[in-house]
């Protein structure tokens, strides 16, 4: 029997869901892809089918938040007693998640990282989270091989901010014709050593998870600092997620042709 | 179009970079200063630097020689009428920016390409009114100009096409690995590299994190090689605030670019980066008391 669920809709929940089996843990997964309509129904099948109960769960589904909620809702009946779940904190703080019905506010941990995963992964306690669940979130992480780092509970914790940000604003240069998007990269890459340019960062994100992001970053902030970019939601729109679906800023493989 | 001679308009760390550059890469250059001490310094500078990548075996020295030959100094405009193109790093106000392309226009043949180094201006305004707006562009070389390869080549609303292609050409000539970009505010990299420091500021005075621990994060979990806060230490926070300032400013206050009030705080208390021994990091103690 499996003892990390993890559940996701993007490249780092696959990430993720691959570096718990790297440590060695029994792991399920339910990873559902962007053309899946029915990803809640998919998941409730799923966990019939392998009903736990977990030690520990992990979610990342970074795209929408009624999924998220859902999800939440629905996994927290297949967890022990006390266990813990790690959620991704880029759309909803630890504190806001923790006060979702049915989801259970002392053993909610939220984390954050953006692929390619580094080293350390930002991980936040809710203002009602029980200091053993934080103890175990680190414990946790450790046995992944990354180094867990404590930061005060915010929603879109910091690197997904910034970066989504980033991309926002890149974004709208590409849509005003600042640029093209090959010349923006460049730009940056050359400019400032980023590791990646903003937009083809977003493609391996997925533009689903920074629209994601931003989203709950401008209903929380309540600012039009964090407004999504009018281009950048067509292409999510479009379903255009990224290097996952074979198209976003840019064209890849044979999709898209 | 045949360049020969490229004019520098100031002789400061940019145009001193941007002289040596076009000297090794084989044009004439003539350096413009306000005084010929400050040319002088500028002189002895490029030299030092053109030498030492012959020590470095970089270059030979006879190249390095001949580099430094094809630089001439002038402190009268009026010698530009031999330029075919002119790129101008002078300090960045827009009444100086102005005023010296008034000057150029007439100082040079119809033809000759006028190019701003300018970081924050617009071409189109430094372009406007001077009679020959076609002619001017864009030529945004980074810091240190030999050693970074991006240049940002700018069309202003009236250049012309073939203006912007010749300028993209040069940089090419240059060494240089240029991109084409409209005439927007902070042009693409100032301007999309804004949220990296405003953002990160922002979660500083939220108390979502200290500066070490924000820097760590974005570091290692990002792969950034620098963290913001670093990175403000080295380009100086006067500076960098600056940026967000004029940015902000010509977006029409767009809360995108809001500056930071901490930001500006550490900047008003001399707390500058480096070059003070204290910005987020303290680097001499001496310094910075
Ligand atoms: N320093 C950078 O990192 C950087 C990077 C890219 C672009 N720029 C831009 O390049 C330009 C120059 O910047 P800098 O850092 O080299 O400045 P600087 O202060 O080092 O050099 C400016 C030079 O212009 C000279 N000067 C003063 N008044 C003049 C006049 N009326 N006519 C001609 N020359 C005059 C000064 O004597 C000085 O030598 C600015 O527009 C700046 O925005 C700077």
């Amino acid at each position: 029997m499996s003892d990390v669920l993890i559940i996701g809709d993007g490249t780092l929940a696959e990430e993720m869901a691959a570096l718990v089996g790297e440590a060695g843990y029994e792991s399920a997964a339910y990873l559902y892809s962007v053309d899946e309509d029915e990803a809640i129904s998919g998941l409730e099948n799923y966990l019939e089918e392998f009903p736990g109960p977990y030690n520990l769960i992990i979610e990342s589904i970074v795209g929408d938040r009624d999924e998220k909620r859902q999800a939440l809702k629905m996994v927290g009946r297949h967890k022990r007693p006390g266990a813990l779940i790690l959620t991704a904190a880029h759309n909803a703080s630890a504190t806001e998640i923790g006060a979702w019905q049915g989801v259970g506010a002392a053993e909610i941990v939220g984390w954050a990282a953006l692929p390619p995963i580094g080293n350390v992964v930002e991980v936040m306690a809710g203002l009602r989270t029980n200091p053993d669940s934080l103890a175990g979130a680190r414990r946790f992480l450790e046995a992944l091989d990354r180094e867990p780092v404590i930061i005060n509970d915010t929603v879109g914790g910091v690197l997904p901010r910034i970066v989504a940000s980033l991309v926002n604003g890149a974004a709208f240069a590409l849509m005003e014709g600042a640029a093209t998007a090959e010349d923006i990269d460049k730009g940056m890459k050359l400019g400032t050593n980023y590791p990646y340019g903003p937009l083809e960062w977003a493609d391996k994100i997925g533009l689903d998870q920074i629209v994601g992001i931003l989203d709950a970053l401008g209903k929380v902030h309540g600012s039009d600092r964090y407004r999504v970019c009018p281009l950048l939601r067509q292409l999510v729109l479009a379903r255009h997620f990224g290097e996952r679906t074979g198209r976003g800023f840019y064209t890849y493989g044979r999709a898209g042709s | 179009m045949d360049i020969q001679t490229i004019g520098v308009v100031g002789s400061g760390t940019m145009g001193s970079g941007i002289a040596q550059v076009a000297a090794q890469s084989g044009f004439n250059v003539l350096l413009y200063d306000i005084n010929l001490k400050i040319l002088q310094k500028a002189i002895g500078q490029i030299g030092h630097y053109v030498r030492r990548s012959a020590e470095k075996g970089r270059i030979t020295e006879e190249e390095a020689e001949a580099a430094l030959d094809r630089i001439a100094t002038t402190t009268d405009l009026l010698d530009f009428k031999r330029c075919q193109f002119v790129i101008e790093a002078a300090p960045e106000r827009i009444d100086l920016k102005k005023d010296l392309f008034h000057q150029l226009v007439t100082a040079t043949p119809d033809d000759t390409i006028l190019a701003s180094n300018t970081s924050t201006l617009s071409i189109t305004q430094i372009g406007g009114g001077t009679g020959r707006p076609g002619k001017v562009v864009g030529m945004h070389f980074f810091n240190p100009a030999p050693l970074l390869p991006l240049v940002e080549v700018v069309a202003g609303a009236q250049t012309d096409p073939a203006v912007v292609d010749t300028t993209f050409e040069l940089a090419k000539q240059l060494g240089k690995r240029p991109i084409r970009v409209k005439d927007v505010p902070g042009f693409i990299v100032n301007r999309v590299a804004r949220p990296f420091y405003l953002e990160t500021l922002r979660l500083l005075e939220e108390g979502v994190a200290d500066y070490r621990t924000l820097d760590k994060l974005i570091r290692e979990g990002g792969g950034f090689p620098m963290g913001p806060f670093e990175l403000m230490d080295l380009i100086g926070l006067d500076i960098n605030y600056a940026a967000s300032v004029s940015v902000y400013e010509a977006y029409f206050n767009d809360p995108r670019y809001r500056p930071s009030l901490l930001q500006q705080r550490k900047v008003q208390a001399g707390q500058l980066g480096r070059k003070s021994g204290r910005g987020w990091y303290i680097y001499d103690k001496d310094k910075s008391s």
